[in-house]
């Protein structure tokens, strides 16, 4: 009798062994099994790489619009239109500088020998007959 | 003219319209003579000098009269002229024929009375007041305009 109350031993051992043993876990990102979408890209035969899923780049960031400057004010903007002859051509502005003229005021002779003072080629000739007593 | 020339030459002179021409009149013998000759021989080395000499010897009017060579000279001298230029101009016989023909011209023309003045043509006589220059000249440069 004591070999059968060994192996009805034996036996209930295995038994706790076999159902006490599992061990309940936390899920975990390793024992999850990954669920497939139903977007997801069909598995392709081909033994490659797997494509690694990447996610999308962040859209970038709107630069910002830089404030409009301060327009001067009485600032005068003309458009120019460009001449049907040459549609490209641009307008340049032209300066026109007016010289003042020069007058020359001078001393001198005379082809008589008398000494003048004035502009040579003045419009009227003042003669003056006089004395120095 | 001196009293009116300065009213004269700024209005008229400096702008260009209106040129002075000095013409001697010999009126008065020797003294106008050789004032005339000394302002000559000053407007020989710079004609500017010519119209400094002619300043001088207006404001100094009555110095003329007894005037001598050494007078003429020191003036010459003041004024910053060359003394020996100076002299040997005033010593020559064709200086002074020079004086003498702008007054033997100046009879030819008619006119015997100082000061008497021509703009263009329009000949008044005597020391005028300004007011009356400006009106020959003005109807003088009118005349002269296109």
């Amino acid at each position: 009798m004591k070999p059968t109350f060994l192996l009805v031993l034996l036996l209930a051992a295995l038994l706790l062994g076999a159902c006490g043993g599992q061990q309940i876990t936390e899920p975990t990102a390793e024992n999850i099994l990954p669920v497939v979408s139903e977007t997801a890209a069909p598995a392709t035969e081909t033994s490659g790489p797997v494509p690694v899923e990447t996610t999308p780049s962040r859209p970038p960031t709107p630069t910002e619009i830089p404030a409009p400057t301060a327009i001067e004010e009485n600032v005068e903007i003309t458009v120019v239109e460009p001449t049907a002859a040459d549609p490209t051509a641009t307008v340049e502005p032209t300066i026109e500088v007016i010289e003042p003229t020069a007058v020359p005021i001078i001393s001198g002779q005379t082809s008589e020998g008398a000494y003048f003072y004035g502009n040579p080629d003045a419009a009227v000739t003042l003669l003056d007959y006089s004395d120095f007593l | 003219m001196l009293g009116t020339e300065p009213q004269v030459i700024e209005r008229y002179v400096e702008d260009g319209r209106v040129k002075i021409v000095f013409w001697p009149v010999l009126n008065h013998g020797n003294p106008s003579v050789y004032s005339t000759l000394a302002a000559h021989c000053a407007g020989a080395q710079d004609p500017a000098q010519f119209w400094q000499m002619h300043d001088v010897f207006f404001e100094n009017q009555n110095d003329l009269w007894s005037a001598t060579r050494d007078y003429f000279v020191q003036t010459a001298v003041s004024l910053g002229l060359d003394q020996a230029v100076f002299e040997t101009c005033y010593d020559s016989p064709d200086s002074l024929a020079g004086v003498m023909a702008l007054d033997s011209i100046r009879r030819d023309r008619g006119i015997f009375g100082q000061p008497t003045f021509d703009a263009n043509g329009l000949i008044f006589a005597g020391a005028l007041p300004f007011e009356q220059f400006a009106a020959a000249l003005d109807n003088q440069l009118a005349e002269a305009s296109p």
